[in-house]
């Protein structure tokens, strides 16, 4: 039973998309551990002195820094040796290497520099709510509206066709952030409409209240539609295009031939485009969260992006990479729900491993 | 002699009648171009000067205004397209290099190295860029815009990786390549001087798409303040305008045209891309109407 279970196409699809995440994970977190050091400069030098001088705005290391420069160099070296401990640096290269995965197991991703001496993993998990209330709905609204408008476009064709692939493609090629700058303008700047900042009121407390929800709606609006714009754009001008091919392919021409009604065939083509299109998801995804970042940033909206754009500001390298590692693994897992998705649909996945066996 | 070249003009003049979307492209790219070389001539404001008022409407001394430090905004504008195409087309270069080369190996040589370097592509394609951008751009105090578009190029490779990789893949059974080996050809030779030739006008094509790509990209690096420190381009004008908050200030003069040329520059070469994917692609004509 089991042993049939484990020899199941889908499973065995997707155990090769957990292979190839668990890969891409290993690639992207090598990176963020060889960046800082192929970079010139000590890392742990611009630590400390990021440190001393963030911790200056309010705790004691920066008024002694002010005080007694000689305290300070004390200091300094003692918290210099502390991190060069606590990363391990003092060990062989491999050690290092492995000491990074031990900590981000254990969810240690150091101490945030702005925010000292907040946890990162703190920080980080407060914001994320924030973006994926952000993220996921956009782009399932996008995908399923993008996809409905490219079929239409592509499958009505001349003037209909020619309007809407322009728009189309003007929509999709915008920068996200721009968009937003135009949305505060004309909604939040000259009608009044929507609020240009922030997840919810001042003074207003996240709850489960009526008041709160409504207030979070209303600043929801626009970096949602900032979004989800966008996404539209880009996923009807793939499905425009795919709609047309399968319209000009043999079997459509074949069911066309043996007399099958337009309804049917509309439906045909829709079926077949939209297989490649789930895969075109997951590849927008990427392109999606690189937009957020940028999106939240504009509407200092309280997510990931927000938060790494911060951090950028700051010098925080303990909470930029910790950003960047809890995105890269969210974009991972999304990956994977969706393979999950497409397992399931397209018949071919069951026909091909099963034909492995 | 006169006679043939004639024709010939009639020939290509005949493929832009025909195929709109090349026409439309070229005529923008071309445009956007003039705009910028001509500008700078005809319009010589230093657009580093802060020589006006603040905030100042569109005017007769300054058509597009001026920002919130009393600079002219068509002046960085012009200054700003420049410099951002020049981003472009280097980033752009080196990300097209880089995927040709990785796509040309994997796809003919086939077997473990394939695989290989097929994972590393498909790797790459899942990670968001802009965020690996940023944690590089973020180390990297001093940044040029050379440097800018050398770290958009070395992360911007793998799109075109992979389609080289479809192409090279399925020429590499030809004849002509039968042939290239007969002849006692190197791989390196065969990959060189017999498959990359024949897919010149490919390449040409994903180099359209990786500029387009890369103007974007460093008008998002730009956004959050890791963009180029030395010059202005589009995305620097956008990253003041987020910084003062332009549209609170109600100076849509001063935001609204960067952002406006940055999505016409990556429309223009996304229109040549497709245009000149229907003169190679005929499955795709039926989409001109």
């Amino acid at each position: 039973m089991i042993k049939r279970k484990l020899k199941s196409p889908v499973f065995l699809f997707l155990l090769r998309k957990i292979l190839f995440y668990v890969l891409t994970l290993i690639v992207s977190l090598t990176l963020v551990w060889l960046i800082p050091r192929l970079m010139p400069g000590d890392p742990i030098k611009r630590l400390v002195v990021s440190i001393l001088v963030g911790a200056g705005m309010g705790g004691e290391v920066g008024a002694t820094a002010t005080a007694t420069t000689q305290y300070t160099v004390k200091q300094a070296k003692m918290l210099y040796e502390l991190y060069v401990k606590k990363f391990g640096l003092d060990k062989p290269w491999y050690i290092q290497y492995l000491l990074m995965y031990k900590r981000l197991f254990t969810g240690d991703l150091g101490k945030s520099i702005m925010f000292y001496p907040e946890e990162v993993i703190n920080v980080i998990s407060r914001a994320l709510p924030w973006s994926l209330a952000l993220l996921v709905p956009a782009i399932i609204v996008g995908w399923i509206l993008g996809n409905l408008l490219g079929a239409y476009a592509g499958y009505k064709g001349g003037k209909t066709d020619n309007v809407l692939y322009s728009a189309f493609l003007f929509i999709s090629q915008m920068p996200y952030y721009w968009f937003a700058l135009v949305l505060i303008y004309l909604f939040a700047v000259r009608l009044h409409i929507f609020p240009a900042a922030g997840a919810y009121s001042v003074g207003v407390v996240p709850s489960l209240s009526m008041t709160f929800i409504i207030d979070f709606l209303k600043h929801y609006i626009l970096p949602f539609l900032s979004l989800v714009l966008i996404i539209i754009g880009g996923q009807a001008l793939g499905m425009r295009t795919m709609i047309i091919y399968e319209l000009g392919s043999d079997y459509m021409k074949y069911s066309e031939m043996i007399g099958l009604s337009d309804k049917k065939l509309v439906r045909y083509a829709f079926r077949n485009a939209v297989l490649p299109q789930i895969t075109g998801l997951a590849i927008s995804l990427a392109s999606a969260v690189s937009g957020q970042i940028i999106t939240e940033t504009v509407f200092g909206y309280p997510g990931i992006g927000y938060v790494m754009y911060q951090a950028i500001l700051h010098e925080d390298y303990p909470l930029i990479e910790g950003s960047f590692m809890i995105l890269i693994a969210c974009v991972l897992i999304m990956n994977f729900i969706m393979d999950i998705i497409y397992a399931y649909i397209d018949p071919r996945i069951k026909a091909v491993y099963a034909g492995e066996r | 002699m006169m006679k043939v070249s004639k024709t010939r003009l009639k020939h290509v003049m005949g493929i832009f009648v025909r195929y709109k979307k090349l026409l439309i492209g070229t005529t923008l790219v071309l445009g956007i171009l003039l705009f910028c070389l001509i500008g700078r001539i005809v319009y010589p404001v230093n657009p580093r000067d802060i020589a006006f008022k603040d905030l100042l409407p569109p005017n007769p001394e300054n058509p597009l205004g001026t920002d919130v430090f009393g600079r002219d905004v068509l002046a960085q504008i012009i200054h700003g397209t420049l410099n951002s195409l020049r981003v472009g087309v280097a980033a752009g270069l080196i990300a097209t290099l880089i995927g040709v080369i990785i796509g040309a190996v994997a796809g003919y040589f086939g077997g473990i190295i394939d695989e290989v370097l097929n994972l590393i592509t498909n790797t790459f394609l899942v990670l968001p860029t802009l965020a690996l951008l940023i944690v590089i751009a973020s180390y990297v105090k001093m940044r040029s815009e050379w440097i800018v578009a050398f770290i958009i190029g070395v992360t911007s490779w793998p799109w075109t990786a992979r389609a080289v990789r479809a192409q090279v893949y399925s020429l590499r059974a030809r004849e002509f390549v039968d042939l290239a080996k007969i002849s006692g050809l190197s791989k390196f030779e065969i990959i060189i001087f017999e498959i990359l030739p024949n897919m010149l006008s490919y390449i040409v094509m994903c180099f359209t798409l990786q500029m387009a790509g890369a103007i974007l990209s460093e008008a998002g690096l730009s956004a959050i303040g890791l963009g180029p420190s030395d010059v202005v381009t589009l995305g620097i004008i956008l990253r003041w305008c987020i910084v003062w908050e332009a549209p609170r200030l109600g100076a849509w003069w001063w935001f609204v045209p960067p952002g406006l040329l940055i999505t016409l520059i990556a429309v223009s070469f996304l229109l040549l891309n497709s245009g000149l994917d229907e003169i190679y692609n005929p499955r795709l004509r039926r989409g001109i109407r």
